[in-house]
């Protein structure tokens, strides 16, 4: 899909395939297209070209909207209305019942704690809650009606550690339970511990597209391994470490040293190495090439459009 | 259908539990009963108020006149009342009295001096000097006591039935006017001209009033970003249909009340009154069949569909409330355009002026109404009036609905009048 402004392109030729029931990471810098791209797939904007389906069938199918889920990433809620009106309201926006939206209404809050013994917020008004407990209706309103598909934008924006993690452990329990969430974000730590795939989108182009291992394997180069050596272990390393089929590269640091390897090698052929030789460890670690490194290798210094906000 | 009826319950009964909906509806009927009981009840309570105890009467005409004249101001003859004081004066002495008392109506103490004389007996004429605080009232209370009291004496003397006189003297004619239409049907002008003006005036008002109302309510929703949760629900159409005909509901609840009471009030004003020891007639309402409200009626929704409409899209347009109050000026216009022409329809409602404006979409809400209850108006043009605003309503609504799908989700700079243009066409 495309789509374009005034005076820039903000999606060019996007092409994505989510596959049902993951949990797929759209990753990007400020300005990159990710909140145009996920208000085309829920028809709030009508791509300049393109097609898009959800769950099968075409995204302006009007039955598809009572399937999914949606949280923007600017949130906002009737400040005047009670929090119980404003998730009724949601609720039957997607169809649901009036008495079915009210049971589950007070099954979500008590889920997010906006429930207890001591206190039910249901009857306060939006403004009279704080930020976080916002966010959370706003969450229990996305989710009120089941949705197959789940579209949070930057979920974690402005939620304190506490909350974060709540959400990640409810984002996993929603992939148990066999739905499909796809998020936009830029916090890479979350996005390479949650998601089953991923697509890095930068200057309004897929730059990478796939899943977490195959990205890896795709981006991340050879590999990485730390040694620590261990009486004499770096004298006798010393063929090894010099041997142009094993290693690309060298970082010594004297009884520390860090290898890139050479691509297609794996590590277990170094540490083979390494032992032919009677090579004394203290330690050996290979280390994966993190998202964050793979994300900034593909996106470049060129990708962040600079003073861009999120949405445009 | 369901969510539809969603966003109309929301919008609807939102407004009617807040606390403006209850302030705003009971108020009205209390600023009615204000206007329509006040003004009669306290000019009653002012010229009870007049102390007639207090004031003098100097009586230079020999007879007892004085005495009969104080008698009538404290009531009559079956009077409990303190009465005025007489002083009998010569027509010597006269100048020197008054004077005295002048100095003290100047100074208030007094309310009035009556000075009657031969010439009051004979043709009728009496000096009446007020003091400056004195009610506006009292000389017609003084001159009243004073004609009954030379009808007692002129009766008296013909040797005629005190009662029978007063009967005879009582001489009054009311005169009911009529207006034959053209058409042959009839109508009170007077209460027509009331009847068609009030109807102008409160659909004008409804539709201020509602317009902002929708205007605020889209920029709200866009400022708190909620319509962007809205809008992955339901489509923009119905969000904007369900918006408009929600607040239109509150409108018509209100609208019902305020005629109900208003008509209430009017037609037992004279009973309200009376309780209240005022005596006073109670205003006949003109009789409008149901088959001459319905064109009333579909003025006032679909005139408001129409200029909610036009709110709504402004609303849609601007970011904030107050962007909003500038932007809004055209349609503002549009409306005191309208009204700005009933002067000319009120004095020539057959003219071209009142004829052409009362067709096009914009004004005909307002213009129309008024010339049905002045002119009669041919049925075809009536149609036509109806089915141009209809349409042009229906086309409003449209249109702000594509406009609502790309405006609500654009903030930051206002778009021009090439951009709106733009982006009502490309969500065809």
């Amino acid at each position: 899909m495309r789509k374009a402004y005034a005076n820039h392109v903000a999606v060019r030729d996007v092409s994505l395939l989510v596959p049902t029931g993951t949990i797929f990471g759209l990753l990007g810098p400020n300005g990159a297209g990710k909140t145009t791209t996920i208000r085309m797939i829920l028809n709030l904007m009508i791509p300049d070209a393109g097609r898009i389906e959800v769950l099968g069938r075409p995204n302006t199918d009007p039955g598809i909207t009572d399937r999914l889920g949606y949280l923007p990433e600017e949130r906002g809620l009737y400040r005047k209305m009670q929090v119980r009106r404003v998730l009724r309201f949601l609720g039957r926006l997607k169809g649901l019942e009036t008495r079915e939206a009210d049971r589950r209404i007070d099954r979500w809050l008590e889920r997010l704690g906006l429930r207890t013994a001591q206190q039910d917020w249901s009857t306060a008004k939006v403004e009279d809650l704080s930020r976080g407990m916002q966010q959370k209706v706003q969450f229990a309103g996305t989710m009120l009606h089941d949705p197959e598909l789940v579209i949070l934008d930057e979920p974690f924006s402005g939620l304190d550690p506490v909350n974060a993690q709540a959400l990640k452990d409810t984002v996993l329990d929603l992939r148990r339970e066999g739905r499909t969430v796809i998020f936009s974000t830029h916090v890479m730590d979350a996005a390479e511990r949650m998601c089953d795939a991923v697509a890095i989108i930068a200057r309004g182009e897929v730059v990478a597209n796939g899943s977490l291992k195959a990205l890896k394997a795709e981006f991340g180069g050879p590999g990485r391994v730390f040694i620590q050596f261990a009486d004499d272990g770096r004298d006798r390393a010393r063929a090894v470490l010099a041997d142009p089929s094993l290693v690309a590269h060298l970082d010594d640091h004297g009884q520390q040293v860090e290898v890139d390897l050479v691509p297609g090698v794996h590590s277990q052929q170094l540490l083979k190495a390494l032992l032919a030789h009677e090579v004394e460890l203290v330690r050996f670690d290979r280390t994966e090439a993190s998202l964050h490194r793979i994300f900034l290798e593909r996106v470049g210094a060129t990708g962040v459009e600079p003073g861009v906000s999120g949405h445009g | 259908m369901g969510k539809l009826l969603a966003v109309i319950e929301r919008e609807f009964g939102e407004r009617v539990r807040s606390k403006w909906f209850l302030v705003s509806t009971l108020f009205a009927p209390l600023l009615f009963a204000a206007l329509f009981i006040g003004p009669p009840y306290l000019a009653y309570k002012s010229s009870r108020s007049v102390d007639f105890s207090s004031m003098v009467i100097v009586d230079v005409s020999g007879t007892t006149m004085g005495d009969g004249i104080a008698t009538e101001l404290a009531g009559g003859l079956m009077a409990t009342g303190q009465r005025a004081t007489v002083i009998a004066a010569t027509a010597t002495d006269s100048g020197k009295v008054l004077d005295s008392l002048r100095t003290r109506l100047g100074s208030n103490a007094l309310p009035a001096v009556a000075v009657i004389d031969a010439n009051t007996l004979a043709v009728g004429s009496m000096r009446l000097l007020l003091a400056g605080g004195a009610p506006i009232v009292t000389s017609e209370r003084v001159q009243a006591a004073a004609e009954r009291e030379l009808l007692r004496r002129r009766v008296a003397d013909a040797g005629i039935d005190l009662e029978q006189a007063q009967r005879i003297a009582k001489l009054r004619i009311t005169a009911t006017v009529e207006r034959v239409m053209r058409d042959g049907r009839s109508g009170s002008a007077q209460v027509n001209l009331l009847f068609g003006a009030g109807v102008a005036l409160l659909l004008y008002l409804i539709i201020v009033l509602y317009g902002q109302i929708v205007l605020r309510g889209v920029t709200e929703e866009k400022q708190s970003r909620v319509s962007e949760l809205v809008l992955a629900s339901v489509s923009p159409r119905v969000l904007l249909t369900g918006k408009v005909l929600g607040i239109g509901g509150v409108a018509l609840v209100q609208l019902g009340f305020w005629t109900a009471s208003a008509v209430t009030l009017l037609a037992n004003r004279g009973r309200l009154l009376g309780a209240l020891g005022v005596t006073s007639t109670s205003i006949t309402l003109p009789a409008v069949t149901l088959f001459e409200l319905a064109p009333l009626l579909a003025y006032f929704v679909f005139g408001y569909i129409l200029y909610a409409a036009l709110f709504a899209a402004v609303g849609s347009i601007v970011s904030s409330e107050q962007e909003a109050q500038q932007a809004q000026t055209p349609v503002v216009l549009l409306l005191v355009g309208s009204m700005a022409l009933l002067q000319p329809a009120l004095t020539d409602p057959d003219g071209p002026i009142a004829r052409t404006m009362s067709i096009v979409p914009f004004s005909s809400p307002i213009l129309m109404p008024l010339r049905l209850g002045l002119a009669s108006v041919p049925a075809s043009e009536l149609m036509l009036s109806i089915v141009l605003l209809v349409i042009s309503a229906l086309a409003a609504m449209v249109a702000a609905a594509r406009l609502y799908r790309t405006a609500l989700l654009m903030y930051g700079k206002r778009p021009s009048i090439g951009e709106i243009i733009r982006w009502i066409r490309i969500n065809g």
